[in-house]
């Protein structure tokens, strides 16, 4: 099997594609996320909590926060790249960064699947 | 992103919780930090964009791209205090 059609289904432009398409959505669901929020005159803990009581609007939180430390570790993986040399070094920093996104991805999972 | 991601999860877990975390992010530090992360944000989105005309080959030569960086810059700030004072 030919797992490097898994790891890059589009070629050199894999990461490219999933930096702007990761956005894309990022940028749709603050704007709507925007809008439910001033959609309430007052802000009080119920309201915040109504606001996550809908089904798609927490769904779509979980994708969100999915897809952002997505784009950020993509983001992470360029910027080690360009400026740690060492490769030993290169790896253990990008590890504590993989490390703490599957902690907050862990968090985030629990509390909004809860 | 640490501290976001708490924050986020403590103000959903209680009435209590959230009340006290209005209280934290009510603080000037907070405040201040939390423009400077909104101007980021933008900053990082307009960029974005600039980089993705760049990428279709517009504004490519040096005139240009000097100016759409400039843009960049100074419409990330308008735009950043037009969203905090909205806030």
């Amino acid at each position: 099997m030919n797992i490097k059609w898994i790891k890059k289904p589009f070629g050199g432009m894999t990461q490219w594609i999933y930096q702007r398409f990761t956005a894309l959505f990022m940028v749709i669901y603050l704007l709507i996320m925007g809008i439910l929020i001033s959609n309430h005159h007052t802000f009080n803990y119920f309201d915040w909590i109504s606001i996550f009581d809908i089904w798609s609007v927490r769904f779509g939180t979980l994708i969100f926060f999915y897809l952002m430390f997505f784009h950020a570790w993509i983001g992470i993986l360029h910027i080690t790249e360009d400026y740690i040399k060492w490769f030993a070094i290169r790896r253990a920093v990008n590890f504590c960064f993989l490390v703490m996104i599957i902690l907050q991805l862990l968090i985030l999972s629990f509390y909004l699947i809860k | 992103m640490p501290f976001i991601t708490w924050a986020f999860c403590y103000s959903l877990s209680s009435d209590l919780n959230f009340n006290e975390m209005v209280l934290i992010l009510d603080t000037w530090p907070v405040k201040t930090m939390g423009v400077f992360f909104i101007w980021a944000l933008i900053h990082h989105l307009i960029a974005g964009l600039r980089h993705l005309l760049l990428d279709l080959q517009i504004g490519n030569d040096l005139i240009m791209a000097r100016l759409s960086s400039k843009t960049v810059l100074l419409v990330s700030f308008v735009l950043t205090a037009i969203v905090v004072y909205w806030i």
